[in-house]
C-alpha cells in the first residue's frame, strides 16, 4: 500500500488522554480538601498524639510540664476513684447499649407499617433528640422525684415499689440509663432505613415461604440489617462511653449519691479542671482512648461472620 | 386436587376498582396462562392468590379449601418472582431449604429433597453459592427450586422470564415446560409475552382492565377471539381488524372494497345488523400486483425476518394493513402493490365488538 | 360473569383487631415518649410548692405565667442574653459548617485526586474517635494563646470542617451527576467556578440540612461552653441552665421554666423543617 505510513510493529495507539484536565482536577481535589486536612491535624490528629505525650508529664498549666514518664498511669492503678469510674461507665455502656439497640429496632419495626398515622408517631419518637441535654437530665431528674415525679406515682399505682432514684446509690445509675434510652430516633431511623432497604419482594418470597411471622424476622429480616446494627453498636459504644453531660447534670462532680453516678469522662474533667492536673488528665483519656479502640477494632474483627456485606463477593 | 376456583373477586385501591369481579376455575394440573397488556391486573390476581393482596370481595378456593383469609405460608402456594427473590444472605443449598427447616423437617429429609430439586434444574453444582455469585439464569433457576422442594399445590410465576435475555428465556420456557410434565402440577403463569403465552398454555386466560376477556385453549384464543381486543392482542404480528358494513352475501368495507361471504346470510343465525369490523390475520393477505386484488397501496415498511418478511400497506384510505409472507419477497418501500384477501379464518366482529362468526 | 351485588366487602375480624391494637401500642408509646416534654411545660407554669404537691396534679391549676415570668427577671439567669448568645453560636457554627464541609465533602464526593480515599478514610477515623483524647491539648492551645474566654476556640474549627458534617455531605455530592461537571469543564470553567456556580445549587437541599443539624448540634452543645467560658454572660443556654440549677438546686419551677426555653426554639425548628431532618439521617444511614 503505498499510502501506508511505516509505523513500528507493536506500538500501540496511545490514548489521547486529556492530561491538563485531569492534573487541574487532582490539584483542586487536593486544594479544596486542604482546609479539612488542616482542621483533621491541628484538630483531631496532633492533639491525639500530644495527649499520649502529656500524659507521661507532670503539668499543672502554671509552670512548664516536667517529664514523669509513666508514673500518672502508677497513680491511676492506685486511685480508687479511677476504678469506679471505671466500673461505673463500664456498667452504664454494657446495660444500656443493648437495651437501646432492642428498643430502637422494636420500635423501627413498629414503624416500617405504613398507616395514616406514620409521620405522627415518627415526629414524636423523634422529638426527644432535639431535647438539649442538659434540660432533658433536668426534666429527669425532676420525673423521677419521689414525691414530685410521675414515674413512682405510676409505678405505685401499678404496684410496685420505686426506689428513692436519684438518693439511692443503687438506682442512680439507673437514673442514667433510662434517660440515655429516651433519645431514640437517630437509632430507630437508621434501623428503620435498614428495614425499608430490604427488597419487598423478597420480603413476600419470606412471607410464602415462613409458617410463622417470628421465622421471617429472625431469618430474614434481622441478618438483612445487620449492618446497620453494626453502625448503631459502634456509634453507641464510643457515646456511651464518654457520657458527660447527662451524668454530671445529675450527679455533680463528684458522682453523687455516694459516687454511683461518677463516669469516666467527669473524671477526666474533674482532673483537668479542678484539679489542674493535666498530665493526669491526659493518661486518663489514653487510657479510655486505647479501651474503645480495643472495643471497637474486636467488634469489627467479629463482624465479618454475623454482618452481611451487601455487594461484597466472597 | 390442586385446583384453584376464583368466585366474584374484586380489588380496590381506594375507590379505583382494579379487578372487576372474576369468576375463574383452573383444574388440577393445568398450566394456565394469565396474560394481558401491563395495569390489566393480571399480577394482582396472582398475588392475590398468593395471599400477598387482600381480597376485598369473593372468594379463594385452592384444593377445595377457602384460602380466602388465609397467610400466604398456609394456602400450599409457591411462588417464583420476576427479580427471583433469593434470600442474598443465604447459600442456593440454604434457599432451597429455608421453607423446609421452618417447617421442622428432618435433616435427611431436607437434604434429600434439595438434592433431588438441584438435579432436576441441574444445579446441583451451585449449591454452595450465593445469589451474589450467580447469573441471571442460575437464579432464577434456584428460585424455581425453592417453590419446587417445598411441594405445593399450586405454583405461581410472576413473569419469571422478563428479566432474562432472549436465548436464555427461549431456553427457561421448554424448561418449565418439561417440569411442568414432571411434576404434574398445577401453575399459573403470568406473562405480557403473548409468545410464552401460546407456547406454554394448556388454557390461556386473557385479562384486560381488571376483566377476563377470554379463556380458552391456546388454538381457540387464536382462532376464534372472543372480542376485539383479544383479536388484537393475540397474535404477532396483530389482526388487521376493518370496520365494514353488512349486506346479503358480501361486505362493503369502509376502505371501499366489496368481498363476496356467502356466509352473511339476511335469514341465518349470521345475520348481521350494524355496522361490523372484519378480522384478518396478516397471514391471510396476499400480495398481487398493483391494481389486481381487493385492495391496494404502497408499501411504507418492509420488515425482513429471514424466512419472510411483514409489510406495512398504506392503502388510499390512510390505513395501514399487515401483510405476512413468506419467501422471498422483492417489494421495497415505496412499491405500489395489489392485495388479495383469503376470508377463510376470517373473524367478524359485531357491533358491540364481540365475535360473531369465524370463516 | 356473575357479580353477586349482596356479597359483602371482607374486612376480616382479626385485621381490625390488629390494626387497633397497633395503634392504642403506638399511642401508649408516644404518651411515654412525651411525657417528660409535658411534664416540663406544666410545670413551668406552677411553683416550687405545686410542683410538690401531694397529689401532684396533672395540669396546672392556675396556670401560674408569673413562674414563666420569672424566669426573665433573675440576675442569676440571664437567659434572654444567653439565648442570643445561642442564636449566634449555633448561627455561626452552621454557616461555618456549610461554607467549609461543602469544600471538603466536594472534594471527596466529585473529585478524583491521588491520596482522596486515604485522606476520607482518616475523616472516617477522626469521626469514630473519642473527643476525649483530642480536647485537652486542644484547650492548652487556647489557653497559651489566650484566647479563653471567647467563643472563637468553640467556632473557628468548624471554618476548616468536621468529620460529620463532611461525611453527611458527601452522600449528597456523589448523588451529583458527573456530566454537569464535565460539561462545565469542557468550557473552560475553574474548580472553583464549577464548586461555587453548577454543584452547589444542586446540593442546596443538602446544605439546608447539613445547616440545620449544625444548628441543633450545637445549641445542644454543653462540653465545649463549659471548659471554654467563665463569664455568666457569655453562656448559651445550655451552660446557662446548668450553672443555675446546679446552683440553684430547689428552684424547680425556675429550672423547668428554663428547660423550656432552651428547649422549644429546637422542638420549633424540628416540627417546621420535619422531611429534612428524616431525608439527612436516612441518607447518613446508610452506610
Amino acid at each position: 500500500m503505498p499510502d501506508a505510513k511505516p509505523r513500528t510493529a507493536g506500538a500501540p495507539a496511545s490514548p489521547r488522554r486529556n492530561r491538563r484536565s485531569g492534573r487541574g482536577e487532582a490539584r483542586a481535589g487536593f486544594l479544596f480538601a486542604l482546609p479539612w486536612m488542616l482542621g483533621l491535624a491541628i484538630f483531631t490528629f496532633i492533639p491525639l498524639i500530644l495527649t499520649f505525650y502529656i500524659a507521661q508529664t507532670k503539668f499543672q498549666i502554671v509552670g512548664p510540664p516536667k517529664w514523669i514518664g509513666l508514673q500518672n498511669y502508677e497513680a491511676m492503678w492506685t486511685d480508687g476513684a479511677v476504678w469506679t469510674s471505671a466500673r461505673n461507665t463500664i456498667t452504664f455502656a454494657v446495660i444500656s447499649v443493648p437495651i437501646k439497640l432492642a428498643l430502637a429496632l422494636g420500635l423501627a419495626l413498629l414503624l416500617h407499617r405504613a398507616t395514616a398515622l406514620s409521620g405522627f408517631y415518627r415526629t414524636v419518637l423523634y422529638l426527644p433528640f432535639l431535647m438539649p441535654a442538659v434540660a432533658g437530665s433536668i426534666v429527669f431528674m425532676l420525673l423521677l422525684t419521689p414525691g414530685a415525679g410521675p414515674i413512682n406515682i405510676i409505678l405505685d399505682t401499678l404496684g410496685f415499689s420505686p426506689p428513692d432514684w436519684l438518693r439511692d446509690p443503687n438506682a442512680a445509675l439507673w437514673t442514667l440509663i433510662i434517660l440515655s434510652l429516651w433519645p431514640l430516633g437517630v437509632e430507630t431511623i437508621v434501623f428503620l432505613g435498614g428495614l425499608q432497604n430490604i427488597p419487598k419482594d423478597i420480603s413476600e418470597a419470606a412471607d410464602i415461604d415462613s409458617p410463622r411471622g417470628w421465622h421471617k424476622l429472625w431469618w430474614i429480616t434481622l441478618p438483612l440489617i445487620t449492618p446497620m446494627i453494626l453502625f448503631n453498636l459502634v456509634i453507641g459504644i464510643i457515646y456511651s462511653f464518654q457520657i458527660f453531660t447527662q451524668a454530671i447534670v445529675i450527679g455533680g462532680t463528684t458522682g453523687q449519691p455516694a459516687e454511683s453516678t461518677l463516669m469516666y469522662m467527669i473524671l477526666i474533667y474533674r482532673a483537668a479542671f479542678r484539679y489542674f492536673n493535666m498530665g493526669y488528665a491526659a493518661a486518663l483519656a489514653t487510657v479510655l482512648f486505647l479501651a474503645v479502640l480495643l472495643l471497637t477494632l474486636l467488634i469489627f474483627r467479629t463482624a465479618r461472620s454475623w454482618v452481611y456485606y451487601e455487594g461484597d463477593s466472597r | 386436587m390442586g385446583a384453584v376456583t376464583l368466585e366474584g373477586v374484586r380489588k380496590l385501591f381506594g375507590t379505583l376498582e382494579v379487578i372487576k369481579g372474576i369468576d375463574l376455575t383452573i383444574a388440577d394440573r393445568e398450566l394456565v396462562v394469565f396474560v394481558g397488556p401491563s395495569g390489566c391486573g393480571k399480577s394482582t390476581l396472582l398475588r392475590m392468590i398468593a395471599g400477598l393482596e387482600d381480597v376485598d370481595y369473593g372468594t379463594i378456593t385452592i384444593a377445595g379449601r377457602d384460602v380466602t383469609e388465609a397467610a400466604p405460608a398456609t394456602r400450599g402456594v409457591a411462588m417464583v418472582f420476576q427479580n427471583y427473590a433469593l434470600y442474598p444472605h443465604m447459600t442456593a443449598y440454604d434457599n432451597l431449604a429455608y421453607g423446609l427447616r421452618r417447617a421442622g423437617l428432618p435433616r435427611a429429609d431436607i437434604d434429600q429433597r434439595v438434592r433431588d430439586t438441584a438435579r432436576m434444574l441441574q444445579i446441583t453444582d451451585l449449591l454452595a453459592r450465593r445469589p451474589k455469585a450467580m447469573s441471571g439464569g442460575q437464579r432464577q433457576r434456584v428460585a424455581i427450586g425453592r417453590a419446587i422442594v417445598r411441594q405445593p399445590q399450586v405454583f405461581l410465576f410472576d413473569e419469571p422470564l422478563s428479566n432474562l435475555d432472549a436465548s436464555l428465556r427461549v431456553e427457561m420456557r421448554s424448561q418449565i415446560a418439561r417440569l411442568h410434565r414432571e411434576l404434574a402440577a398445577t401453575m399459573i403463569f403470568v406473562t405480557h409475552d403473548q409468545v410464552e403465552a401460546m407456547t406454554l398454555a394448556d388454557r390461556i386466560v386473557v385479562l384486560n382492565g381488571g376483566r377476563v376477556e377470554q379463556v380458552g385453549r391456546p388454538r381457540e384464543v387464536y382462532h376464534a377471539p372472543a372480542n376485539l381486543f383479544v383479536a388484537g392482542f393475540i397474535g404477532s404480528p396483530a389482526m388487521n381488524l376493518l370496520p365494514a358494513r353488512a349486506e346479503a352475501g358480501a361486505l362493503v368495507l369502509a376502505l371501499g372494497p366489496r368481498l363476496d361471504w356467502p356466509r352473511i346470510d339476511q335469514n341465518g343465525p349470521a345475520r348481521p345488523q350494524g355496522p361490523v369490523t372484519l378480522g384478518l390475520r396478516p397471514d391471510r393477505l396476499a400480495l398481487a400486483a398493483p391494481g389486481q386484488g381487493a385492495f391496494g397501496g404502497e408499501v411504507v415498511l418492509a420488515e425482513h425476518l429471514g424466512d419472510g418478511s411483514v409489510l406495512h400497506i398504506r392503502t388510499d384510505a390512510a390505513t395501514t394493513l399487515t401483510v405476512k409472507v413468506t419467501g422471498d419477497v422483492v417489494a421495497r418501500v415505496g412499491d405500489k402493490v395489489g392485495l388479495t384477501a383469503d376470508l377463510r379464518g376470517a373473524c367478524l366482529f359485531g357491533p358491540d365488538g364481540n365475535l360473531m362468526f369465524t370463516a | 360473569m356473575t357479580v353477586d351485588i349482596a356479597a359483602k366487602r371482607r374486612t376480616a375480624p382479626r385485621r381490625i383487631w390488629q390494626t387497633t391494637l397497633y395503634h392504642g401500642g403506638m399511642l401508649l408509646i408516644c404518651c411515654i415518649f412525651l411525657l417528660p416534654f409535658y411534664w416540663m411545660a406544666i410545670s413551668a407554669f406552677k411553683n416550687n410548692a405545686e410542683i410538690f404537691a401531694n397529689p401532684v396534679a396533672w395540669f396546672p391549676d392556675p396556670i401560674r405565667w408569673e413562674s414563666v415570668g420569672a424566669l426573665f427577671s433573675r440576675d442569676d439567669f440571664p437567659v434572654l442574653q444567653q439565648f442570643v448568645n445561642s442564636c449566634f453560636y449555633a448561627g455561626t457554627v452552621a454557616l461555618a459548617v456549610c461554607f467549609s464541609c461543602s469544600l471538603a465533602a466536594y472534594s471527596f464526593g466529585c473529585l478524583r485526586w491521588r491520596g482522596r480515599n486515604l485522606v476520607f478514610g482518616l475523616t472516617v477515623c477522626a469521626l469514630l474517635l473519642p473527643g476525649i483524647v483530642t480536647f485537652l491539648p486542644v484547650y492548652l492551645g487556647w489557653s497559651a494563646v489566650g484566647l479563653t474566654g471567647t467563643y472563637v476556640p468553640l467556632i473557628a474549627p468548624f471554618f476548616l470542617g468536621d468529620a460529620f458534617f463532611i461525611f453527611m455531605l458527601r452522600q449528597f455530592f456523589l448523588g451529583v451527576p458527573r456530566e454537569l461537571m464535565d460539561a462545565a469543564r469542557l468550557d473552560g470553567a475553574s474548580e472553583f467556578r464549577i464548586w461555587w456556580q453548577i454543584v452547589l445549587p444542586q446540593v442546596r437541599t443538602a446544605l439546608v440540612i447539613v445547616g440545620l443539624f449544625a444548628i441543633v448540634y450545637t445549641w445542644n452543645e454543653f462540653f465545649g461552653p463549659l471548659i471554654y467560658l467563665q463569664d455568666r454572660e457569655d453562656f448559651p443556654l445550655s451552660l446557662g441552665l446548668f450553672t443555675f440549677q446546679s446552683t440553684r438546686a430547689r428552684e424547680w419551677s425556675l429550672s423547668m421554666s428554663g428547660a423550656l426555653f432552651t428547649a422549644l426554639p429546637m422542638v420549633i425548628l424540628f416540627l417546621l423543617t420535619q422531611r429534612l431532618f428524616q431525608r439527612g439521617l436516612t441518607t447518613t444511614g446508610l452506610k
